[in-house]
């Protein structure tokens, strides 16, 4: 899988929130994007996701401008802003809810996600009893339950105590091995550097690469 | 379609519950004052009891047909503008607009016949308790108007979400009730519903379904970036 991002702008009213940013990205590696609140991560990210449309320039999914033809990109997935989930529902109920769109994976490997991102002893717990780190943890595992060959995380690590920050690294590793195109944002440099293959920093409304 | 049915019904628990509740009393209290004091018991009394009917000076009537249609406008215009604020990740990634826009109409049709279904077994009970069985010994005709009058409440609806969409830039979602609220009552008082065939009404209603998916394609920057306007 390869996506070309070229020219892109995108204006919001009269402020400009990117502007003529290229770049690319390839499968089986991880991209961090980093850059201060507000440098225009989560809309890149947004436009990725075809949620946004730009205001010029192109995205391309294997040469096929999905944006273009009014669609979503193929197999992919995302965790952007916050989590949207039912609250009277356990985790493991909401996943498996949300697995029934696609019916694509079964109970085990719900499960199975769940035990990765550390949360299978709370998998029966309600939603809305969840600390802050463990409502991520499930949007996480929503991203990775079924395997998509895209997966965009915008500050995953928000609330998460370092050990477990620790064992999302070696399993977003572990799907990069996998073949995995892993894209990844946050305003701390230092929590993507240990992760990422290539680095795009985001400054007034411009890309450089920075590793 | 379970994942949205249940994701809209637990947001309608949560946030439109005492909606519901307040709109549910006050359509009680009108068809309640509608059956007990309607005069000679017309025709007329039974259908303005439900909001089939109303004639321009009949206040009553017009608040039961008004309150019906605008509370499945508020709901049906809520549970997909949610969707946009909040969900995109979830819901778009995995399905088309298309498809999710179908799934929205389906839940608007079942909140509708569930609606309807209350005000309709609570009317028949009065009817019973004032001693008249109108609508009981009239059952077939009342469930020709429950099926009609859930066709016409889905047109008023999908009416809705059209005039919606194309105002979409225009943010001021009391204004846009009002005009909503003028403009169902103004087409009713012009035409009426219950004389057409069901054919058409139906063709109609697909016609409007096919108009809304063709305007997600052609708005679709407009409605996916609401929240930014």
């Amino acid at each position: 899988m390869k996506l070309k991002v070229n020219k892109l702008s995108k204006k919001f009213k009269e402020e400009v929130i990117l502007n003529n940013c290229s770049c690319s990205f390839e499968e089986g590696k991880i991209y961090g994007l980093v850059g201060r609140n507000g440098s225009g991560k989560s809309v890149f990210l947004k436009i990725i996701c075809g949620f946004y449309t730009p205001t010029s320039g192109e995205i391309t999914m294997d040469d096929y401008n999905y944006i273009a033809h009014n669609e979503f990109p193929k197999d992919t997935r995302a965790l952007i802003e916050k989590n949207n989930f039912l609250s009277d529902l356990s985790g493991y109920d909401n996943l498996k809810l949300l697995s029934s769109i696609q019916n694509k994976i079964s109970d085990e490997e719900i499960i199975e996600t769940l035990k990765q991102v550390g949360l299978s002893e709370y998998k029966d717990k309600k939603f809305n009893t969840y600390s802050l780190g463990m409502k991520q943890k499930l949007g996480i595992a929503q991203v990775l339950m079924e395997n998509p060959k895209l997966m965009i995380l915008d500050e995953p690590f928000n609330g998460i105590d370092e050990k477990s920050v620790e064992r999302l690294r070696e399993l977003l590793l572990k799907k990069k091995k996998e073949g995995h195109l892993i894209i990844i944002s946050s305003h701390i440099k230092e929590d993507i550097e240990y992760l990422a293959d290539v680095i795009y920093k985001f400054d007034n409304g411009k890309i450089i690469q920075s590793k | 379609m379970r994942y949205l049915i249940t994701n809209d019904l637990q947001y309608i628990k949560r946030n439109k519950v005492k909606l519901l509740l307040y709109c549910l009393v006050a359509l009680f209290i009108g068809i309640f004052f509608k059956l007990s004091t309607g005069y000679l018991k017309s025709n007329y009394t039974f259908y303005s009891a439900l909001g089939l009917k109303f004639e321009s000076t009949d206040i009553i009537a017009l608040l039961i047909f008004l309150i019906q249609q605008i509370v499945l406008v508020i709901l049906a215009i809520d549970i997909i503008e949610k969707d946009i604020s909040n969900n995109m990740a979830n819901i778009f990634l995995r399905m088309n607009m298309t498809k999710w826009i179908i799934s929205k109409i389906a839940i608007i049709i079942i909140l509708s016949l569930i609606l309807k279904a209350i005000i309709y077994i609570f009317a028949i009970n009065i009817d019973l308790l004032m001693n008249n069985s109108y609508y009981i010994n009239n059952w077939r005709y009342v469930i020709i108007w429950y099926a009609k009058d859930n066709l016409i409440t889905l047109f008023n609806c999908l009416c809705s979400l059209i005039l919606y969409i194309i105002t979409l830039s225009h943010k001021n979602k009391m204004l846009f009730i009002i005009v909503i609220g003028m403009t169902l009552f103004l087409y009713n008082t012009r035409f009426d519903f219950f004389k057409m065939k069901f054919t058409f009404i139906m063709l109609t209603i697909i016609m409007l379904d096919i108009l809304i998916i063709m305007l997600l394609r052609v708005k679709r920057k407009e409605i996916l970036e609401v929240k930014l306007i």
